[in-house]
């Protein structure tokens, strides 16, 4: 735990009252940032509590609740276990200390559980508390609520942790070890997905949910289970008070604990001992080889190739800051792809070869899908938000070298533009190309798409960079700590969803004023990105460059 | 040539972690920095490579001010700090080729000088392989080579034979007088004062953020008995200081 939890602190020394402005104008920022998303989601909570609660099923919306907590803990979670499981420095330090397998397991998992709380509490908490104050609830749905809070993680992180185990294990000789272990990790997020989609039994007919429904006394709890069997327990201890459910609950958690710990005691060391081993080829380099890695680059071209390598070589940072970019198609394809196999979504193509491709109207719909893909993609890429945390103490390589702080800078910020286009926009414009061709949509709707891509991600890259120079985390002891114990990223995420947001907003609040063709719309969105990015851009040089100079490792 | 001139550094405001610091690193010497833990020879070193700003004084690198001329006054140096585990996943040949492009190495000979480095260091059945499959030592001699890859006028080394083995350790000292005898200006700081015994021109003492003495060990040694131990003297100079 000691080993885990530290760095959460500021990285830079500073005067007490400087510390301490600068920590309460930052948390109010935060806040501020957080709060429309609070709103939301404690609005959601009553509002799915009115609407269900006439006919008996408000226990739904709390099982919903559970479900995307859980799932999204199991997403989000998995590749945090693996990286605080086994790839952290520490690993090393502890395998020589006297203790049982199950006791590193077991403050691991706990910090582990501590980070995931601070994902999960965002969304459950504020829609907890908009159900209970709209069903005027009783002590017990407070009590078992917390109760919720502080469990419903525990099931998803110790799949994670299964999972990590037997992956470590299996990879463990293997030359590509990091590589492999990636691999292995994307594979078991989408066979968790997938068997997750395919266990919950939301594909009942339409006579059949509805007698469900009519039964009243929350019957339909219990259909979004899937891979978490508990979630129906939580569900009714909190929808009815029920202490048994709760009881059940709690038992069937400290038994998944206790199971889990034991596998732990067999498994962990296993793939622990020689974790922190490369391997070597120990072979002179070819005159090929030699010539390749030889070839001479400008030192801005230099900087950039050297942060992607190091992006892709390092587990962790790929797994948290570019992986979920990249296979973020995955969490809406299988599902879609399941509920085509099981004839759920049929004359789905009929509908696509009816449309017209030539149309304003669909052109704009591409455009506009394709601009929204590009605005949300970055609120899964921290590489720019991280770009300064992970230099650590290499922070005064940055100072030592003979290369102007802001080629430097663009050079990171290049790196995260990369990413982040080729996981929207690429995929956009792949898709796009394929109904070019299968359906005749416009080609140069492409060459917009990958505009506004470009434009659409350089603000929010530039963004994230602007918020990673205010308040760095340099001082962190293993690369865990700069990527998941640096708060600055979440506020990353819900400043990028504020200005997507607010960006809708204006497109919306603009079409009730002027009677424009809607891809006018489009056009002006892209426009607005363009000079967005661009003063965005110009500010963070300007400032990034006399931040950096002031910056201590 | 390396000119301090009153240089002080103070953090946050009130640590004072030099103080008021002078002296000169010659062209043609080697130049030891001894002083015990946390005297502020790191925090000397980071402001002579730019690293750390300083609150006072300046600093001239081969007459060009650190402060003024930073991207000039950087391309004159090879500095190899303390900590040798960086750019872990980088192979050994991509770390010196993006020291190469960083400081500007012309194409023509790069191959070759790298490949000499890596003969003389030993190095060259590892130059595939990462940094992270490397010993400490052998992370070491890599930062060497990064460092000199650009045939700085002036080389900073931070401690810079911990963790190398006995030939490593002859070969980087043998460079280091090469260096010097070509009428370049080498500063190293180091705890073992044999090793500055055996290798400086001169030594610089820094005692809580002070010079204390600079000059010749020859120097050092006057107003002591003879036969003295330089272990001796050095605790009595930083005693008293």
């Amino acid at each position: 735990m000691k080993t885990g939890l530290e760095g959460f602190s500021s990285s830079k020394k500073k005067s007490k009252w400087q510390g301490k402005f600068g920590q309460g104008a930052l948390w109010a920022f935060i806040l501020v940032c957080l709060l429309p998303l609070l709103v939301m989601l404690y609005r959601f909570g009553g509002t799915a509590y009115s609407m269900l609660a006439p006919v008996g099923q408000e226990g739904v919306a709390l099982e919903f609740a559970f479900y995307v907590s859980s799932l999204v803990s199991l997403m989000l979670g998995f590749p945090m276990v693996i990286s605080v499981f086994y790839m952290t420095d520490d690993v090393e330090k502890l395998l020589y200390l006297p203790v049982r397998p199950w006791q590193i397991v077991g403050a691991k998992f706990t910090i582990s559980l501590i980070y995931t709380y601070l994902s999960s509490l965002y969304f459950l908490l504020p829609f907890l508390a908009g159900y209970g104050v709209k069903a005027g609830a009783g002590p017990l749905y407070w009590v078992f609520s917390l109760v919720a809070i502080l469990f419903v993680p525990v099931l998803p992180l110790i799949y994670g942790g299964l999972i990590s185990m037997v992956i470590m294990r299996l990879f463990k000789r293997a030359k590509n070890k990091d590589f492999l272990t990636v691999v292995g990790v994307i594979l078991a997020l989408v066979l968790a997905l997938g068997i997750s989609t395919v266990t919950s039994n939301m594909d009942m007919d339409e006579g059949s949910l509805m007698t469900l429904i009519l039964e009243g006394h929350n019957s339909m709890m219990g259909i979004m289970n899937g891979i978490f069997p508990t979630l129906r327990f939580i569900a009714r201890a909190v929808a009815e008070d029920s202490a048994l459910s709760a009881l059940i609950f709690l038992a069937i958690t400290a038994a998944a604990l206790a199971v889990f710990f034991l596998i732990a005691e067999k498994l962990y060391f296993a793939g622990a001992m020689g974790m922190q081993e490369a391997a070597t080829k120990r072979k002179k380099l070819t005159e090929a080889q030699s010539r390749k890695l030889g070839r001479r680059r400008s030192a801005r071209a230099a900087y950039f190739w050297k942060e992607i390598r190091l992006l892709l070589r390092s587990p962790i940072y790929f797994m948290n800051c570019v992986m979920l970019v990249f296979i973020w198609p995955l969490f809406v394809v299988i599902p879609i792809a399941i509920q085509m196999g099981r004839g759920e979504i049929s004359g789905l193509g009929a509908a696509l070869r009816a449309l017209d491709y030539q149309s304003d109207t669909v052109v704009a719909v591409f455009l506009f899908v394709a601009l929204c893909i590009s605005l949300c993609g970055s609120f899964f890429n921290y590489v720019a938000g991280t770009a300064i945390s992970r230099e650590g103490k290499n922070l005064s390589f940055m100072k030592a070298i003979p290369v102007p702080m802001r080629t430097q800078l663009q050079a990171k910020l290049l790196s995260a533009l990369f990413f982040c286009v080729l996981g929207t926009g690429g995929y956009c414009v792949i898709i796009m190309a394929v109904f070019a061709v299968l359906f005749g949509l416009p080609w140069w709707t492409l060459l917009f798409a990958l505009a506004g891509s470009v434009f659409a991600n350089l603000l929010q890259c530039s963004l994230q960079l602007l918020i990673d120079l205010m308040k760095p985390k340099l001082n962190w002891e293993n690369e865990q700590q700069a990527v998941k114990q640096n708060y600055m990223v979440v506020v990353d995420m819900f400043l990028g969803a504020g200005l997507t947001a607010g960006i809708g907003f204006l497109v919306f609040k603009a079409y009730g004023w002027l009677s424009l063709p809607l891809i006018a719309y489009a056009a002006l969105v892209c426009v607005l990105l363009a000079v967005l990015s661009a003063a965005v851009y110009l500010f963070v040089m300007a400032c990034g460059v006399r931040r950096m100079n002031g910056l201590e490792a | 040539m390396i000119q301090l001139e009153h240089v002080s550094k103070v953090y946050s405001g009130v640590h004072k972690a030099v103080d008021d610091c002078s002296f000169t690193v010659e062209d043609g010497k080697i130049t030891g920095f001894i002083g015990p833990n946390g005297a502020g020879k790191t925090t000397t070193l980071k402001m002579i490579t730019g690293i750390l700003e300083a609150t006072e004084g300046k600093i001239f690198l081969d007459g060009d001010d650190i402060r003024k001329n930073p991207l000039e006054a950087k391309k004159k140096i090879g500095f190899v700090s303390d900590n040798p585990d960086n750019f872990l996943r980088l192979k050994g040949a991509e770390y010196l080729n993006f020291m190469a492009d960083i400081y500007d190495v012309p194409s023509e000979g790069r191959r070759e000088k790298i490949a000499a480095m890596a003969e003389r260091f030993e190095m060259t059945d590892v130059m595939g392989d990462k940094i992270l499959s490397y010993s400490h030592g052998m992370r070491q001699k890599m930062m060497v080579m990064g460092a000199l890859i650009h045939d700085p006028s002036i080389w900073i080394l931070d401690e810079p034979l911990t963790g190398l083995d006995p030939k490593a350790s002859f070969e980087l000292k043998e460079m280091m007088r090469e260096h010097a005898q070509s009428g370049h200006a080498v500063l190293f700081s180091t705890h073992v004062l044999e090793v500055a015994e055996k290798l400086c021109d001169q030594v610089v003492i820094i005692n809580r953020g002070r010079i204390v003495f600079q000059g010749t060990l020859d120097q050092l040694r006057e107003g002591y008995p003879e036969g003295t131990g330089l272990e001796e003297i050095f605790l009595t100079v930083t005693e008293h200081a």
